[in-house]
């Protein structure tokens, strides 16, 4: 019986005062790391009344990568450093200087055996968790617009069987990675999520902020933001395209409708029922989307914007993490 | 002048000359030095220098951010995801998006007071380009005509006042003009084109017929004019005359002109060529041009927008300095980077910064200002100025002092003695060599 | 009281800062001294707590006033703001500094620390707080600056406007020993009165004719004929619509068509305009006026005095006027209270019948404004009366209602704004308005004011004919506020027809009235000029009826102004932009529209001449509208014999050239 996405509702708010930017969870728990905007990465425990949250030290820039990969979690931030920690006793392990500009995601395959890191160097690099040695550098992603600005690398993410790594960037272009060779099996555009104002404003909003493989590998799903028309404030509709990505086909296209904004994390329910994105345009937005029939199945603006989120294995419990806020939703019985 | 650009080697020294002769007239003119021989021009480029000021303002219009720019707050709640990174000068750090002018931080003066006040886009535009708020009655004219109006000569074969603004948003919002200096000191606006309107000759007048119907046209005049010397009459007469002089200019905007290598130290974005042409006119003797880069207004994803757009401020105006350097010209020409407001140091939800102007910075260089100098200081958040706080008014003032207007000078306006800036108003002496 | 929009509250700051400009040695004054307090201290409570703690303050927050000393000592809610025993523990003092925001006063923004300093020293050395010295009031019965004649000491009133002009210049001319300029030709006389009073030049026909009529009163003739013609309502309305609302607003035109069209009397427009009642056809679009600037009522009130009364009292917005002794801060909102209770209501303007306002004189002092005109009589009214909360209620929610069904708001049982027309027409006050029109309109036919500039008629800067002045204000003022009489009267004396030209020497001042000035056309002038010296001359001469004759003129008219939204509108001195050169000189519009070959245009009719003299006398007649003078038909007729292989271009060229003259431009 797939989870009713309409049974969501907040269980748990912890209010802080900076900017929560990603999280991972440890499984069967409900304990998270959340990277933040004061440069740490915090352990939250949301099982007990008082969340404790214990600081890691370390970066000196946005947290704005954090996975768990076995006993260890690697964090990146915007100082380009990536930090392994010791999921226990939550010791720094090793940290250093992975990439030359901003670190924007890093996401561990579901064994734990790789990280893979995106930045605004415009490479990924996938790294072997154990040893932190280089496995592959991949590079497929122009460093310029077409316009001539520094283009930005956003998002990434594995296929559950660890086998496909995805990229995305700033300009709406995706490539699909094979990791036993480290050659890009395929690419996509998506330039909806990228708009470049010639006119009014000269500059650009949007990007590819969330790819998501499912859970068998065909599809996989690329979140952004639709056409801007004031690239002020992000006032486009929520966006996100389904591809057959060896087909180099689209199954699904999906816009918000109420909320706007960014979406900038998705992910898959584990057994597929439905596909979820969140994001915001300040404030926090869901999109329960059901891939098979296109539809959308419920639309929520929420809490303030959310920047990354997990969900449980069971697919009835949401981690969010996003401004001044860290959340747990739960589907009710 | 057409004859002379048939594209042949030996017409490219013609043609430099031609535009060295441009700038010199006008260097030479300010001097009160007469008539200058077109092909005097070994020695030419040395008056040219030693004469006439310029002002180049680099207008971020929407409000680029102080943290991101001159004053960044890196560890603190408000600094945002940047660093703050070393300058050629010990102790000033600057924003890690703009490492080109760290390196030239020797030659830059950073103002880090302004309290402006005024958070709305049309009022702090017309503010800070005005150097004061407008009274009912009084349009004050903005800072473009007056710096045409005090540096210009009447007989000048270049624009005074040029104003490069192509993004449709905000292009209106300062209003700008000469107001009672009148229409001889408004901008030649450039918005579609980089090349001004009604600057080519028509295609179906032959050259030869289109000096020939000036002529005839001047004769007609001549006895009118004559009996009827009044200001009025005589501007008409004089915007005829001037006529060919500006046509004549068209290879001004002309960027071809440029070696690969300039066009290539600009970068290729529109404020890079903008900002290439402005140094072309400097040196041809225009003595305001104004580059706008808009539009800054980052309410959502400021991070971002700064990670995109600083980076090219920093490529432009280090590559303006470098050539302004160079070419000997910044002894005479002061580079002004400032838009209507800066942007608050709180961060928003959707990882915006917002207008504010109750604590944001400037930067600006040449014409002798005190290189390295930063003057003012915000509290350790941004908040607020704590050490010497300064508003629009200073700002204009210290331009105008700098370029050798004495701000204290007054315009009649009717029957009213009006000053250049408001009284009490100061240049900031601190930065003025 | 009702709640001060923001920007009452900002005009009393500005004169507070204003105030604390002055000194600039203020570093050293004592902090138990006024001139601390003055400079350091009360510029600060103005600015940052008198919102909330001040007589002015529309809800007192705390209960605590601090507008004066005791206010300070008594203290609010939570006891005494200063604390005359222990100085350093006051409570003033640690709210300034609280580290909590909520605690923290002012709570949107901490003062510098710089600031805060100030208040300590201050406080320590006894709060000093003097009493506020009020600015000078005017006198009730302050004559007005202009009786510089008893009336009967004037020409009589029923001797003719034009010869009064003439005599009034004449005797100053007679004083100055200056020279005059000879009668103006009257080709020349015929263009400058045809563009002042219909707005464009004369065709070649027109010229002719006035120039071969022999009557001795042509010139009187003249003047009717231009008058009765539906191009002298269209001119005219153009010129007062510039005159009032900058050529803008809705329904404004029409209203202005209606207006002159019938003759209305002045002082009633000057009414309907001010009291924006547009409740009849008559009056519709009458408050284009008031909408263009009822968001901005500190633009209203000097755009009223300025363009009706001839003073420009801004200044004293925000301090007593530095040149003008007369106008003080309490003339500037005497006028503002008319306006205070005018407010925008969607498409519509809407008063309330309460609502006071106040200001801040230099002194720091806060006053509430009292209803006064220029002149500086008090106007009484009614007792303003108080809402209670359920009529404030009612009213708000009347108001959201007919602003949603766009309907106006209900009229004010009592108007203020319509006491201003009362205010100012009342005899012996009538001056103000009837002299600045005289003057403007003066100023539009003669190009130099009886009072220069136009918005500084005060006692310091007073008339070059000021019993000219005098004369012709009490004549528009017996005669209903005619404008057509006063405008038909100027331009019949001798000094409108002087010539414009002078050789000998520098120009004399332009005060004296001795050789007319060259005005720069007005933007529409230009437009209907330019189609009409581009119309071949037969297409005038059809045999049609004069209505289909008037028709014809009108839509040549039209056609020109495409021309006038690319033109400046001439001011004081006014400056032809370089930017009007090149778009005469390169634009391809002035090919297509201007020097074509088709149908009637002149360039067609010039080239069927065969003759070059011919073709040459037949463009500046059609241009200039005179005969050419010998020099220039030989330059133009030799640069034609050079250019007989294209004789299309050059004919073309010849009418540009003249087209794009020095002399066309003007009205001279």
């Amino acid at each position: 019986m797939p989870t009713d996405p309409a049974k969501f509702k907040v269980a748990k708010e912890v209010s802080r005062k900076d900017i929560l930017l990603c999280l991972t969870r440890v499984p069967e728990t409900k304990r998270l790391f959340a990277g933040s905007s004061d440069g740490c990465v915090y352990h939250f425990d949301l099982a007990g009344e008082k969340t404790e949250p214990v600081a890691m030290e370390g970066h000196t820039g946005y947290v704005t990568g954090v996975a768990l990969a076995g006993q260890q979690v690697v964090s990146g931030a915007y100082d380009g450093q990536l930090i392994w920690w010791d999921a226990e006793s939550r010791a720094k392990v090793r940290g250093f200087k992975a990439h030359d500009r901003w670190i924007r995601n890093v996401v561990a395959s579901r064994d734990g055996k790789l990280v893979a890191s995106v930045a605004d160097d415009m490479v990924c690099r996938v790294w072997d968790t154990a040893t932190a040695k280089l496995k592959h550098e991949l590079r497929g992603h122009e460093a310029m617009t077409p316009t001539h600005f520094n283009s930005m690398l956003y998002a990434c993410a594995f296929s559950a069987d660890g086998s496909l790594l995805a990229t995305g960037d700033k300009v709406g272009h995706v490539v699909v990675w094979d990791l036993a060779t480290g050659k890009s099996l395929a690419t996509l555009e998506v330039p909806e999520v990228y708009t470049w104002d010639p006119r009014a404003r000269i500059h650009s909003i949007g990007g590819i902020r969330s790819l998501a493989f499912s859970p068998d590998g065909t599809q996989l799903a690329v979140g952004g933001m639709g056409k801007v028309g004031n690239i002020d404030h992000l006032e486009g509709k929520p966006h996100v395209e389904v591809f057959n990505w060896r087909k180099q086909e689209r199954v699904a296209k999906f816009s918000g409708d109420k909320a706007k904004g960014l979406i900038t994390h998705l992910v898959f329910h584990p057994q597929g029922d439905w596909l979820l994105g969140a994001g915001g345009d300040g404030k926090g937005l869901f999109l329960f989307l059901d891939v098979n029939s296109g539809k959308v199945l419920r639309e929520e603006s929420a809490l303030s914007h959310f920047h990354k989120f997990a969900l449980d294995e069971s697919g009835t419990r949401i981690f969010t993490a996003g401004h001044n806020k860290l959340a747990f939703w739960e589907a009710a019985a | 002048m057409n004859s002379h650009f048939c594209g042949s080697s030996e017409h490219d020294v013609s043609r430099r000359d031609f535009l060295r002769t441009l700038g010199a007239g006008a260097g030479l003119a300010t001097a009160g030095i007469g008539a200058v021989h077109s092909f005097a021009a070994p020695s030419l480029n040395d008056t040219l220098k030693a004469n006439g000021k310029s002002v180049i303002l680099l207008w971020l219009a929407g409000g680029a951010s102080q943290l991101e720019t001159w004053d960044p707050k890196p560890g603190r709640p408000t600094g945002g995801p940047f660093a703050a990174i070393p300058t050629s000068v010990p102790g000033v750090h600057i924003s890690e998006l703009m490492p080109q002018m760290a390196k030239r931080m020797k030659d830059i003066c950073v103002i880090r007071g302004l309290n402006t006040k005024n958070g709305d886009h049309g009022g702090a535009a017309q503010l800070m380009m005005r150097g004061r708020l407008d009274e009912a009655a009084l349009r004050y004219p903005d800072m473009g005509a007056v710096v045409a109006r005090e540096l210009s000569r009447a007989d000048s074969k270049v624009p005074d006042y040029v104003s490069f603004y192509t993004a449709s948003e905000g292009r209106d919002f300062s209003r700008q003009g000469s107001s009672f200096l009148g229409a001889r000191y408004s901008p030649m606006k450039l918005a579609e084109s980089m090349v001004p309107p009604n600057l080519k000759r028509l295609e179906s007048i032959s050259d030869m017929d289109h000096h020939a119907r000036a002529e005839l046209q001047e004769l007609i005049n001549s006895q009118f004019v004559a009996g009827h010397a009044t200001g009025p009459v005589k501007s008409h007469a004089n915007a005829y005359a001037r006529v060919h002089g500006l046509m004549s200019s068209e290879t001004l905007f002309d960027l071809s002109q440029e070696s690969t290598k300039a066009r290539e130290a600009y970068g290729p974005t529109l404020f890079g060529e903008q900002a290439l042409m402005a140094r072309r006119m400097v040196e041809a003797g225009v003595p305001f041009v104004r580059v706008s880069r808009a539009w800054w207004d980052s309410h959502g994803q400021n991070f971002e927008t700064h990670q995109e757009m600083v980076p090219e401020l920093d490529r432009v105006m280090s590559a303006l300095h470098d050539d302004l350097k160079q070419r000997g010209l910044l002894e005479r020409t002061l580079v002004l980077a400032v838009g209507e407001f800066g942007r608050t140091p709180a961060i928003n939800a959707s990882l915006g910064r917002d207008h504010f102007a109750n604590a944001w910075s400037t930067a600006l260089f040449g014409c002798g200002l005190k290189g390295g100098a930063v003057f003012g200081k915000t509290d350790k958040d941004g908040q607020t100025v704590v050490e010497d706080q300064v508003g629009a008014g200073e700002l204009f003032a210290t331009v105008l002092a700098a370029i050798g207007v004495n701000p204290k000078k007054e315009y009649q306006v009717g029957a009213r003695p009006v000053p250049l800036v408001n009284p009490g108003i100061k240049p900031i002496t601190q930065l003025l060599a | 009281m009702f709640l001060l929009p923001m920007k009452f509250v900002v005009a009393g700051l500005a004169g507070a800062l204003f105030a604390v400009a002055l000194p600039v040695e203020a570093a050293s004054s004592p902090p138990g001294s006024t001139t601390f307090f003055e400079e350091k201290i009360r510029p600060v409570l103005a600015d940052q707590c008198f919102k909330c703690h001040s007589a002015r303050s529309t809800k007192l927050k705390g209960g605590l006033r601090l507008d004066h000393r005791e206010g300070l000592l008594k203290g609010g809610e939570n006891g005494p703001a200063i604390s005359a025993a222990k100085p350093e523990d006051s409570l003033l003092l640690k709210s300034l500094r609280h580290p909590d925001k909520d605690l923290r006063m002012p709570p949107d923004a901490p003062l510098s620390d710089e600031v805060i300093a100030n208040f300590e020293k201050w406080v320590k050395a006894g709060a000093a707080f003097p009493e506020t010295t009020a600015s000078t009031a005017p006198a009730k019965d302050a004559k007005p600056w202009w009786d510089t004649l008893a009336d009967k000491d004037l020409l009589p009133a029923d001797r003719p406007m034009a010869q009064v002009v003439d005599h009034y210049i004449a005797a100053k001319l007679t004083q100055a020993k200056a020279k005059t300029a000879p009668a103006a030709s009257d080709a020349n006389f015929i263009r400058r009165l045809t563009l002042d009073l219909v707005g464009r030049i004369p065709t070649t026909a027109e010229v002719r004719a006035y120039v071969a009529a022999t009557e001795p009163d042509k010139a009187a003739r003249l003047v009717d004929r231009l008058m009765s013609s539906p191009g002298f309502v269209r001119h005219q309305v153009t010129e007062f619509e510039w005159l009032l609302n900058e050529g803008q607003g809705t329904g404004f035109r029409e209203y202005l068509t209606r207006a002159i069209g019938e003759g209305r009397r002045w002082d009633r427009v000057f009414k309907e305009v001010i009291t924006g009642d547009t409740a009849t056809p008559e009056t519709q679009g009458a408050d284009a006026f008031l909408r263009a600037r009822a968001k901005d009522l500190d633009k209203l009130v000097t755009d009223v005095s300025v363009r009706f009364f001839g003073v420009n009292i801004s200044c004293a917005q925000c301090h007593d006027h530095p040149l003008v002794p007369a106008w003080k801060q309490d003339h500037y909102y005497g006028m503002k209270s008319f306006f205070s209770r005018t407010f925008e209501h969607g498409d519509f303007v809407a008063e309330r019948d309460y609502g006071t306002i106040s200001f801040k004189t230099t002194a720091g002092e806060t006053k509430e404004a009292r209803l006064m005109f220029l002149s500086g009589e008090a106007v009484s009214e009614p007792p303003t009366p108080e809402l209670t909360e359920a009529q404030k209620k009612e009213e708000k929610k009347l108001l959201e209602e007919t602003k949603k069904n766009k309907q106006p708001a209900p009229a004010p049982k009592f108007s203020r704004r319509a006491l201003l027309p009362e205010a100012s027409l009342k005899p012996g006050h009538e001056g103000y308005f009837a002299r600045a029109l005289v003057n403007q309109v003066w100023l539009r036919l003669y190009g130099h004011g009886l009072v220069m500039p136009v918005d500084q008629m005060h006692g310091q800067n007073l008339p070059n004919h000021p019993e000219l002045l005098q004369w012709l204000a009490r004549d528009l003022v017996q005669h209903d506020y005619d404008i057509r009489r006063l405008m038909r009267g100027l331009v019949l004396s001798a000094a409108y027809a002087r010539s414009s030209q002078w050789s000998d020497g520098a120009r004399p001042d332009p005060g004296l009235f001795a050789v007319a000035q060259p005005r720069a056309l007005t933007p529409q002038q230009v437009g209907a000029s330019l189609q009409f010296a581009v119309t071949g001359p037969d297409a005038f001469k059809s045999t049609a009826k004069p209505e289909e004759q008037a028709k014809f003129i009108e839509q040549v008219e039209r056609t020109g102004q495409g021309w006038a939204s690319s033109l400046e509108r001439p001011g004081d001195d006014f400056q032809v932009g370089v930017d009007e050169a090149l778009l005469f000189s390169n634009n391809d519009r002035i090919q297509r529209e201007l020097l074509s070959l088709s149908g009637d245009r002149l360039l067609k009719v010039l080239l069927d001449l065969k003759d070059n003299r011919e073709l040459a006398t037949a463009a500046v007649w059609n241009v200039l509208s005179r005969a050419p003078e010998p020099r220039e038909l030989q330059a133009i007729v030799t640069y034609l014999d050079q250019r007989t292989d294209r004789p299309t271009e050059a004919a073309r060229q010849v009418v540009w050239s003249l087209l794009t003259s020095t002399e066309f431009r003007f009205n001279h």
